[in-house]
């Protein structure tokens, strides 16, 4: 018997919440319920594929007398990690449907903003009507007044938005008061960041906070890719890029001259804010073909065990064989 | 073995009058938990016609940008 726990239990599984996923070189099992990735061995994923079907019996015969040692060993190193357990009934811990569906035509949105290249109302009418939940709005000009900012703001009140992050350019002529009382009035309002200003600081007023920040994000910070080395372990992203790229789908950025694109970094867009409705042009079959670039399908990625952890904003090809390179 | 210093959130005085389960209980800053985040818990949608509209962050960057502390860079 491999321990006291295991005593009169035939099999040894997964908690539903624990995914093992398999790479070139290592795999991982991603602890969903509580955010985190472990790494393990291959030949442990490899035991862990056994045991879904047999009991430890059945696969300790398997796989022979001399690889008992380091079963029991994988065993007690699961159970200490807290990603299993044994049991005599293992059909009544079904594992997690892989299914991704949101009702969102829009999921998230980026806006880049100067106030005099196109009207943000009716862009964010038609978000709404996407049913659009997270916006990012950079405001990316200093040459704006507190009052437009206000009024820019208060047009997400009502709309179907959950969350916005507000990344402003600082503007000399506006206080730090002024921002906060910005806070203050649009519930909606996730995060505040001024950048470009003459010190980093985070300012904390009546509970609210904002971080103000010396880097002109606009010269290199916007443009850099999301950093390789942050995991997002949750649910809702691990299923998501089971079907699809968790970067590109149902998201929709607008640039400072209103070109609609499927990132603000990438060159090409599909249509102007001034001339064509964003429903259509997300509506495209070219617009949504990197929603589909799901993980698996990118080389350089693919090999990845934290394939689903991890934020790929850089530009795709398609090859001839469907699968995805990636601009760097 | 280094003792765990716990920032706690009460008076010394305090601390020794009411249950030892007080004196493990540490003060942390809001935005290291991300279930604080969200400063209002509901918002207004007029297409769902709500006005408690639950506020929440979503799951996954929004964007590529983010903010890296010196430290962490």
């Amino acid at each position: 018997m491999t321990n006291k726990q295991g005593a009169g239990k035939d099999y040894f599984i997964l908690y539903p919440f624990c995914i093992p996923v398999k790479g070139a070189e290592s795999s991982v099992v991603y602890n969903l319920q509580f955010g985190q990735l472990k790494e393990i061995p291959n030949s442990m994923n490899d035991i862990l594929e056994l045991l879904k079907k047999a009991t430890i019996k059945e696969v300790k015969k398997e796989i022979g007398k001399a690889s008992v040692g380091t079963l029991n060993e994988y065993l007690r190193f699961l159970l200490n990690e807290g990603l299993g357990f044994y049991t005599n009934e293992p059909e009544r811990f079904p594992r997690m449907a892989y299914a991704y569906q949101s009702p969102e035509f829009i999921k998230n949105a980026v806006i880049q903003y100067t106030f005099n290249q196109y009207p943000l109302k009716p862009v964010i009418a038609e978000l709404d009507n996407l049913l659009c939940k997270f916006l990012e709005l950079r405001i990316v000009t200093d040459t704006y007044s507190f009052d437009a900012l206000v009024a820019a703001v208060d047009y997400t009140a009502g709309s179907t938005l959950r969350a916005i992050d507000l990344i402003v350019k600082n503007a000399p002529q506006i206080s730090k008061e002024q921002y906060f009382s910005l806070y203050e009035r649009n519930k909606k309002l996730k995060a505040i960041v001024v950048y470009n200003v003459e010190e980093d600081t985070t300012v904390w007023e009546r509970g609210e906070k904002i971080d103000f920040c010396k880097e002109d994000f606009g010269v290199e910070a916007f443009n850099r890719h999301y950093p390789r080395d942050i995991f997002i372990v949750n649910p809702d992203y691990f299923m998501e890029a089971q079907q699809y790229n968790p970067y590109y789908n149902k998201k929709v950025t607008i640039d400072e001259h209103g070109n609609i694109k499927n990132c603000l970094m990438h060159p090409n867009s599909f249509g102007n804010v001034l001339r064509n409705s964003i429903e259509d042009t997300i509506g495209k079959p070219e617009f949504q073909r990197l929603w589909y670039a799901k993980h698996d399908l990118i080389e350089e990625v693919n090999m990845l065990a934290t394939r689903y952890a991890i934020h790929v904003s850089n530009n795709l090809e398609q090859r001839a064989d469907g699968f995805y390179t990636l601009i760097k | 073995m280094e003792k765990k210093k716990f920032d706690t959130p009460f008076a010394r005085k305090l601390l020794e009058r009411v249950p030892i389960n007080y004196r493990f209980m540490y003060a942390n800053i809001t935005e290291h938990i991300g279930e604080l985040r969200m400063r209002e818990k509901f918002s207004r949608s007029d297409k769902h016609r709500a006005e408690q509209y639950l506020n929440y962050p979503l799951a996954k960057p929004v964007s590529n940008f983010i903010i890296r502390k010196d430290n962490d860079k």
